[in-house]
Formats: C-alpha cells, sequence, structure tokens
C-alpha cells in the first residue's frame, strides 16, 4: 500500500493498465504493448493476461467493451474504467516520485525532468 | 500451424475452472495461437508453464473460502436453496450446471438416511448385515428417486436464488427482485410416491415391530398432540387450497408410466426407511403403534384434500401449494404482495 492509500501493483497489472490507457486493446493488442512498454521484459502469456484480467475486471478496473471473431477466433476489447484510470494514474504518479527521488540519491546526470 | 497446437492449448486450458474457460477460455486459446510463429508443430514448454501456473492461482483464486462451503453443505442438506455472496455466484453458476451436479445433490440431500445402516454395520446387537443392505436398497431407491423427479427442479432453483436463469445465465436486474424460486411437484408423480409411502411405511413397521414383541402402552398424549399438529396443518392447507385459482402458473409434467413406477418405487424405498427408523426408535423411547400410522395417514389425508381441490379448479395442484413460503406464485394476489425474497448481503443484486 502507497503512502497516498493506493494499493501497490505488480509489474504485469501495471503494465497491462497502461497499455489499456492509450485506449481499447484485445488481448494480443495488450501483450504486444506490454512488450514495447517494458522494452521486451515482459512477455504475457495467455494464461498470466487472461487471469490478470479476470482479477482486473472483478476489482471494476477493466471492463469488456465488445467481441469481434477474426479468423475463427474469438477477439474481446478491454477498456480501463473510470476507476481503473484513477488508479493507474495514481500508481504512474507514485513510481515517477520514487524514479525522481532514486536519480537525486545516486546522482545520475541529468536527473529526472 | 497444426491442430494438434490448438488441441494442446485446449488441454492445458482445462486447468482453468470450469467458469473461467466459458468465459475466456476462446481467447485464450486464440492469443495463444497468435503469439505462436505459424509453422509452431507445439506450445513452447514457456507457453505451457504459463498455462498450467496461471490456471492453478485462477483455480485458488477462484475456491470459495470454508465459510461459504460449509453454508453451502448446511443449506443443501437441511432444505433449503443454497445461497452465496455475489462474489462467489458465477462460480456456483458454473457448478450447479454442470451435468451430474443434481446426482450429488441426491446423495448429498439423503446422507442423514445413510446413518442407520452405518449404525447397523457398527453397533452391535442393532441389526446387523441383512437390516443394512435392506436400508441400503431402501436408500438407493430414495437418491434415484430424488435424482430423476428432484434434481433438476432444484438446480433451477439454486440458479433463480442467486441471480440466474435456467441457462445458467445472470438474469435482467428487473427480474431478481421478483423471481421467486418455487417448487412445483405434479400429482403425476406424487400420488404414486405417497401410495408407495404409505403401503411400505405403514405396512413394514407394525409388522417388524409386532414381531419383536415390542408394542408398549400408548403415550396418550404424544398422540394426542402429534394428532393435533396434523389436523392443525391440514386445516391450514386446506384454507390454502380454497384460495388457489383456476390459472395454472406452470405447466404441469408429462405423464409416463416409468416415471410413475419410479416414484412409486422411491416413495416405498423412503417409507421403508422412515418406518423402520420409528420401529428402532420404539424400543428405546416407547412410542405407541399409532404414531407409525400417523404420517401415511396424513399423507392419505394431504393427497385427498389436493384432489379435491383439482377437482374444484380443473388443474393440477402440488402438495407443496399448501404452505405459502413453497408456492407463492399460485396465490391469486398482486406481484407487490408477494413475500418478500431473502435480504441482506446474500440478495442478488438489484442494479
Amino acid at each position: 500500500m502507497h503512502d497516498d492509500g493506493v494499493a501497490a501493483m505488480r509489474e504485469p497489472t501495471y503494465l497491462i493498465l497502461v497499455a489499456l490507457g492509450a485506449g481499447e486493446r484485445h488481448g494480443y493488442g495488450i501483450t504486444q504493448d506490454v512488450a514495447d512498454l517494458s522494452e521486451g521484459a515482459v512477455k504475457l502469456g495467455a494464461g498470466t493476461l487472461y487471469g490478470a484480467l479476470d482479477r482486473l475486471v472483478d476489482e471494476g478496473l477493466v471492463t469488456a467493451t465488445r467481441t469481434e471473431t477474426v479468423d475463427g477466433r474469438l477477439r474481446r476489447y478491454y477498456a480501463l474504467t473510470e476507476q481503473g484510470g484513477t488508479a493507474v494514474r495514481a500508481e504512474t504518479r507514485h513510481r515517477l516520485s520514487v524514479a525522481r527521488t532514486a536519480a537525486a540519491q545516486l546522482g545520475i546526470a541529468g536527473g529526472m525532468a | 500451424m497444426t491442430r494438434t497446437v490448438e488441441q494442446q492449448a485446449r488441454r492445458y486450458l482445462r486447468i482453468f475452472p470450469r467458469w473461467m474457460r466459458a468465459e475466456r477460455g476462446e481467447e485464450a486459446v486464440g492469443l495463444t495461437l497468435d503469439q505462436l510463429s505459424p509453422d509452431a508443430t507445439r506450445l513452447p514448454a514457456g507457453t505451457r508453464l504459463d498455462l498450467i501456473r496461471a490456471g492453478l492461482h485462477a483455480r485458488r483464486r477462484g475456491t470459495p473460502p470454508p465459510s461459504v462451503w460449509s453454508r453451502l453443505t448446511y443449506q443443501t442438506v437441511f432444505r433449503s436453496d443454497p445461497v452465496v455472496p455475489s462474489a462467489w455466484r458465477p462460480w456456483l453458476a458454473s457448478v450447479i450446471t454442470t451435468r451430474w451436479i443434481t446426482a450429488a445433490y441426491a446423495v448429498h440431500r439423503t446422507l442423514p438416511f445413510l446413518v442407520a445402516p452405518i449404525m447397523q454395520l457398527v453397533l452391535p446387537g442393532t441389526g446387523g448385515r441383512s437390516l443394512a443392505a435392506f436400508f441400503a436398497i431402501g436408500y438407493v431407491a430414495a437418491v434415484v428417486g430424488l435424482w430423476a423427479f428432484g434434481g433438476e427442479r432444484w438446480r433451477q432453483r439454486v440458479l433463480l436464488a442467486n441471480g440466474f436463469g435456467a441457462d445458467g445465465r445472470p438474469l435482467p436486474p428487473d427480474q431478481v427482485g421478483r423471481s421467486w424460486s418455487r417448487q412445483t411437484m405434479p400429482n403425476t408423480w406424487t400420488v404414486p410416491a405417497l401410495v408407495g409411502f404409505v403401503l411400505a411405511g405403514g405396512g413394514y413397521a407394525p409388522v417388524a415391530w409386532f414381531q419383536a414383541d415390542r408394542v408398549e402402552r400408548a403415550n396418550v398424549l404424544l398422540v394426542a398432540t402429534v394428532l393435533a399438529l396434523v389436523a392443525w396443518g391440514l386445516a391450514t392447507g386446506r384454507r390454502r387450497l380454497d384460495r388457489l385459482g383456476p390459472a395454472p402458473a406452470v405447466s404441469p409434467a408429462s405423464d409416463g408410466r416409468v416415471r410413475n413406477l419410479l416414484s412409486l418405487a422411491s416413495g416405498a424405498g423412503l417409507g421403508l426407511i422412515w418406518s423402520w427408523l420409528v420401529a428402532f426408535a420404539a424400543e428405546f423411547i416407547g412410542l405407541p403403534l399409532v404414531v407409525v400410522w400417523l404420517p401415511p395417514a396424513a399423507a392419505l389425508a394431504v393427497v385427498v384434500l389436493v384432489r379435491r381441490t383439482e377437482g374444484r379448479i380443473g388443474r393440477r395442484v402440488g402438495e407443496w401449494d399448501l404452505h405459502p413460503a413453497w408456492a407463492p406464485q399460485l396465490v391469486q394476489r398482486p406481484v407487490d404482495q408477494l413475500p418478500a425474497p431473502p435480504s441482506g448481503p446474500s440478495t442478488p443484486a438489484l442494479g
């Protein structure tokens, strides 16, 4: 739990929410965005992604918006809810704050803006 | 990519709980295949591990805590339909809609009847194996009867009580608050079941009792109390039946000789179990002979009452109509005067 009362997020959860922050995505789109955001460090498998999505839907942070069938495969699109947007922005602010402090403490040239 | 890969993915998805497969299984298969190269012939080890790990995690997350299990167990055995907190309703719906759950229900609800044959085997001097086998036959008949004639109705009642339709899909919010689980037991099979109960229950116990030479002096007060309760129940039921109108609330079940025969057999099985229990208890507390006959006699009186009502209103009536909580929809009165559904955190959400 952060100081501002927001629950800490695990990395895959945070990256999924950030990916959805750019607009609705289907499962494959989310995995691609997460891989890009993490510079290839986080590669979500189907099990991990849908386990996380199921939990995020239950928590009211994400909602399913529509489905379509492409090449015989079902694709469901997901989007952030208002609560999900608030949560991911709070988490991002917290991470930025930690990164700024860390950059200053470590004397990283240029620090962070 | 071969079809084998898709089959592998579907096989690994079985690790996930049923409710989650129903909700997201096709998506997960699609994504798994999207992530593979076109010439893949088998699932990579990393993908398999991911599915196993996530499936086990989902099972752990989707399993209700002991408090929910204990509530389900208690409510299922003691004749009310289980209602679980809203968080566990998708899980409950997925479990209730499985094929063999009604058989499990029949076994579960009749578990108390297993006490007698087990006691026969365990306790010395209480009858031995032959009587235990006799009881086991009655128990199996009761289980089969409950499974065949009560299982599907129980499934639909539980789904409705938890805010789902008969197909396991959530009901529209405006229907949940007004829905009321209703048991129907058309006389197409209750009459043969009751006849079986009367014949077996009323016939076996006195014979066994006389043979055991254990008839004792009648307890007048006990008999009078039981008789008064039966008379009060019948009078109350008759007043209720008098208020029924001719409009059918549900379509009656279809007639069938096999169904009637099975009803007769299951009723006889229950009657045998009951009568033996009374005879067994009488050895210790001296119940009078007339008490043995009271339930079958009351059952016959109920049949007569129901038959008369059916003749008056021109449609079938279930014995459950005798009690207001069992069949409120059959009473001719406005919807807003129906008994309120259960309240509190277990009530399905209204919006």
